[in-house]
């Protein structure tokens, strides 16, 4: 199966097609993007797919989720990083608590 | 954090360093399983019964001093979790205590439902946004420990959202980064928890001790695919309900009769075999089975678990679930004495961070345990050393403007992962070893460049992939010159454990290698 990844950078979005199986999901295919087509894409994980850490918020066809418990699908999706934080790079956000910053 | 909030109560003005966000990545956030301590809640019990199982598990390598420390000084950790609202399970007005494998009796406590870690995590979290004296700063990473005349001043760190060089000036410094496990494709790790705290330790002039002993947990999750929770969780599933092993013919060969006894390093070999000799699940694993259980049950014991279960299509009534060895905890790390101070005046280190306190193979339930203990006792420690010591100043290195590594550090990084399961995982023999030794010093063989302005993902991948392979190197090396079996450490080529080899090996940097100290 081919999920494309329309993934919001700067002002602009790029495109990728990503390979996958039943039941992997869009952080797996952000790696499978950083690993295979371009390191520069800029996310951020921990605990990559047990839904422990809460890193991975971005915002996937406009509705705020985990990447790591959201499932790829056949087709397109537009992944863009939170609205309503400070962005830092590509889907990374400033998601830290303000005493926590440096 | 316990490490900050004890050296806060021991007066001490604390900063505390993560290179992501507080408390959310590192290995107590993804435990879902139990804590041990000799509380005797449940049953009659003493810290001497949970001392002589964490020895007896550890395959005679245990470091008496630390182990003791574990175990004695855990029941008041655990309360003092409690007093902190933390949550462990109750029944009958007491605190819950169950029976998990390696221990002689009821001795492991755990939050309902698989939220151990997390919880542990939120309370000390929410204790450290409590106390003043401690600062806390995310996105910091830490490169480089800094060492003036022989003694360990702070430490030089990046902040990753915009590149800038930071220094660190301190009295005391605690590295309490966890594991290794993260250098092994098939793993329950953070992502932070690719050796930071070895490699910085390492090149400050410290030494690590037992880099061998990698513990893979031998039931982690399979197949089919399962989102939302650590592949680890099966084990709180087998300590409730029992649960049966099952090879491709759906028999049991562990001799466990629907209970779970069986001690790690056993379970993970014993499945190995089962696969090797063509007996394994359809992955390459086992079958595990509740399918003997109702509904009801696997509802009492896990609610809410049961739903995220069939969100993922698994009904466990219906089914079973293939499950294989996955790199879980190291006992291996930094040599500390019971002080949790290394051989580098001034620096301390905590935790999974530390070696020598479980041996060749760690007793289930001690993890976070240790992680309480060790992190408040180097954290009073630090305090009082502090106390006494001058603030040193601290210059920012001037960045050597080195040229970056034509390759992408993050294929290299899952190519590490893959050498390292296969030639230094669970089972392993010279042949392979030498392959991986030869490989993973190529893969090092690069000085780290400074990073671009802003977040800069390549450059922190360049980062890991150098601690990575610098801290597998520890582990190859210590694994190649153990020739023996012994707990986590399987040499296909030696099987047999020899009491010759009942000794540690501690590893020091040589002249730009890693050398084993005797």
């Amino acid at each position: 199966m081919l999920a494309k990844l329309k993934i919001r950078r700067g002002d602009g979005y790029e495109r990728f097609e990503v390979p996958f199986e039943a039941g992997q999901t869009v952080l797996d295919g952000l790696r499978w993007i950083r690993v295979h087509r371009d390191p520069t894409l800029a996310i951020r994980f921990s605990c990559i797919n047990a839904n422990a850490c809460k890193e991975c918020m971005i915002q996937v066809e406009g509705k705020t989720v985990y990447a790591c418990t959201t499932r790829l699908v056949e087709g397109e999706m537009t992944l863009e990083p939170l609205p309503n934080k400070t962005l830092i790079k590509d889907l990374v956000t400033e998601i830290a608590p303000p005493d926590e910053r440096y | 954090m316990n490490a900050a909030l004890a050296a806060a109560s021991a007066g001490g003005r604390v900063l505390l360093v993560d290179r992501s966000l507080i408390g959310r990545g590192g290995a107590t956030v993804m435990a879902q399983m139990t804590v041990a301590a000799a509380l005797g809640e449940e049953e009659p019990d003493h810290w001497q019964n949970h001392l002589a199982d964490t020895l007896k598990a550890g395959r005679g390598l245990c470091d008496a001093a630390l182990s003791q420390l574990l175990c004695e000084e855990g029941p008041e950790c655990i309360r003092e979790m409690d007093t902190r609202g933390v949550g462990w399970a109750r029944k009958n007005g007491h605190i819950s205590q169950v029976h998990a494998p390696g221990h002689d009796r009821r001795r492991c406590v755990y939050v309902d439902f698989l939220n151990t870690g997390p919880a542990v995590s939120k309370t000390l979290r929410a204790e450290l946004q409590r106390v003043p004296e401690i600062r806390r700063t995310g996105d910091l990473l830490v490169t480089e420990l800094a060492v003036h005349d022989g003694i360990c001043i702070g430490a030089h760190a990046v902040h990753t959202a915009t590149g800038e060089a930071v220094a660190i000036a301190a009295k005391a410094t605690i590295v309490t980064t966890g594991g290794l496990t993260r250098l092994y494709a098939r793993n329950s790790a953070s992502a932070n928890m690719g050796g930071d705290g070895y490699a910085l330790a390492l090149r400050a002039g410290a030494e690590l001790v037992d880099m061998e002993f990698v513990q893979f947990f031998p039931i982690g999750h399979l197949a089919p695919r399962l989102v939302g929770m650590d592949p680890i969780m099966w084990d709180p599933f087998r300590y409730k309900l029992g649960g049966r092993l099952l090879n491709a013919e759906k028999k049991e060969f562990l001799g466990e009769e629907g209970r779970y006894t069986a001690a790690r390093d056993h379970a993970t070999y014993a499945i190995l075999n089962e696969v090797a000799a063509g007996r394994g699940s359809p992955h390459g694993g086992a079958w595990l089975s509740f399918q003997h259980c109702s509904e009801a049950q696997l509802r009492a014991a896990f609610g809410p678990v049961i739903d995220r279960l069939a969100k993922n299509g698994i009904d466990l009534t219906t089914q079973a679930v293939e499950v294989a060895p996955i790199a879980h905890y190291h006992m291996g790390g930094i040599t500390v004495d019971a002080d949790m101070r290394t051989r580098v005046p001034h620096l301390f280190a905590a935790g999974e961070a530390v070696g020598g306190a479980n041996g060749a193979n760690r007793l289930s339930g001690n993890a976070i345990t240790e992680a309480l203990v060790f992190g408040r006792r180097a954290g009073r420690r630090a305090a009082a050393l502090a106390a006494k010591a001058p603030m040193p100043s601290i210059a920012p290195v001037t960045a050597r403007a080195g040229r970056r590594p034509s390759m992408n550090p993050a294929a290299e990084i899952v190519q590490l992962q893959a050498l390292m399961n296969e030639h230094a995982g669970p089972l392993r023999n010279r042949t392979g070893l030498e392959r991986a030794l030869g490989e993973i010093t190529r893969l090092r063989s690069f000085d780290l460049p400074v990073p671009a302005k802003g977040l800069d993902p390549v450059w922190l991948d360049l980062h890991d992939l150098r601690n990575m392979a610098h801290v597998g190197e520890c582990v190859i090396r210590a694994a190649l010159e153990r020739t023996e079996s012994r707990g986590a450490h399987q040499r296909e080529d030696f099987p047999e454990t020899s009491e010759a080899w009942q000794r540690h090996q501690v590893l020091r940097l040589g002249e730009d290698k890693v050398e084993i100290a005797r």
